[in-house]
């Protein structure tokens, strides 16, 4: 088991759905995540051929331009069971989704950075960046925290999860 | 309490950028922090001086900050902290009787519209590098924004006292604000911000990024390794 420690962030099912989306015949989408979901031997490493295979690589961020906005996964794990309660934590506008949470170890990224008020204030959900804080935190009171651009290709390592959130 | 003798004991926090002449020649960069009745406060850029208490010296002001006069007067320092690093770079200015009217002049301009409305250092360094014009912009809607809502004032509030926002990094936050402003007259002051940072995003906040404050989350691996 590593030891590093691990970054999670949360994403529609209908975008992690997408990542998949040129996956072998062999195996559908939904077979793939679900997979994941279970942890089986192996899956990780489908998901992430799959996720390889689409002409534009997807990013953590909303694009590979964007900053990434991740927490601590422990504070993901304080959260109740249902996608509704991450997403209150959380502070987004989404409602009554089902919601995947990606766990990667936080040595694939170089630094991971307390981000300033400017920073915050150009995301909705993360502006509060309380000034005695190590991390900043969300609209929800989770530790968030920012790192430069990074594929979900290269997130998906050792280590590396997904889970699934039901949304109700 | 006499308005004279309130006068006398305030203070105005600022950055301006100065040159500090010692012994008629020695030109030194610094900042002004502080501007007050009886002097001012001084950062040296460098410690490669050792100012001495009660040494003459002259301050001189960049062009650009509309302060024609120089200063003249002489050093307050008060003891090195530690023995083992004794140059100072803080230092108070007592001002020269001959250059009272100067001072006046100066503290009248901190005092007025242009005095910055939060005293955090990265925020007066970047208040020092807009014009009087672009101040007063930024301070009227600042405070217009701040009275919005809680969420508002909490979001200004976080603008002007957070230490993990650098000069260089507010100034290019401000200028893209006052853009966006310019090219939105008559749009609520909310949506102006809300849109600069939009703006911000794209233009200005991977360039930033190295200057955000860095977790040292990985110290959870070698916590949970020494178990």
């Amino acid at each position: 088991m590593s030891l590093d420690p691990l970054a999670s962030r949360a994403f529609r099912l209908k975008v992690v759905k997408g990542w998949v989306s040129h996956a072998s015949p062999r195996l559908s989408p939904e077979d793939l995540i679900n997979d994941a979901f279970e942890g089986i031997d192996g899956s990780l490493n489908n998901f992430r051929a799959a996720v390889a295979a689409r002409p534009e690589k997807p990013f953590l961020g909303p694009s590979e331009r964007d900053l990434v906005w991740c927490c601590p996964s422990e504070d993901f794990q304080k959260v109740g069971n249902t996608g509704l309660e991450l997403l209150r934590a959380l502070g987004t506008s989404w409602r009554d989704e089902d919601v995947v949470e990606l766990s990667y170890p936080i040595s694939v990224v170089e630094a991971v950075y307390k981000p300033c008020a400017i920073v915050a204030g150009a995301n909705p959900s993360f502006r509060h960046t309380p000034v005695e804080e190590e991390f900043g935190r969300t609209i929800g009171g989770l530790r968030e925290m920012i790192h430069l651009p990074l594929s979900v290709v290269d997130a998906l390592v050792d280590g590396a999860s997904l889970r699934e959130w039901v949304g109700k | 309490m006499r308005s004279s003798e309130r006068r006398a004991s305030e203070r105005f926090p600022v950055v301006i950028d100065v040159v500090v002449i010692v012994d008629g020649s020695e030109r030194h960069a610094a900042e002004l922090r502080d501007v007050g009745s009886d002097g001012v406060g001084l950062v040296l850029t460098t410690d490669k001086i050792c100012l001495e208490d009660g040494a003459s010296a002259t301050i001189e002001f960049d062009a650009s900050s509309g302060i024609g006069s120089p200063l003249s007067g002489h050093f307050r320092v008060k003891p090195a902290p530690v023995s083992y690093r004794p140059n100072t770079r803080s230092a108070g200015f007592c001002i020269d009787p001959i250059c009272r009217s100067s001072l006046e002049a100066i503290m009248h301009q901190c005092s007025a519209a242009s005095l910055a409305p939060s005293e955090e250092i990265g925020f007066l360094r970047a208040w020092n590098m807009l014009n009087v014009t672009e101040r007063a912009m930024l301070k009227d809607s600042l405070e217009k924004i701040g009275t919005i809502s809680a969420d508002a004032a909490k979001i200004v509030g976080n603008l002007m006292i957070d230490p993990n926002c650098s000069a260089i990094r507010l100034l290019h936050f401000m200028k893209v604000f006052l853009r966006v402003l310019r090219a939105n007259s008559g749009v609520p002051a909310f949506h102006v911000l809300e849109e600069a940072f939009d703006v911000y995003r794209i233009e200005h906040s991977l360039e930033d990024t190295h200057k955000d404050r860095l977790i040292k989350y990985e110290l959870g691996s070698s916590r949970l390794a020494s178990v």
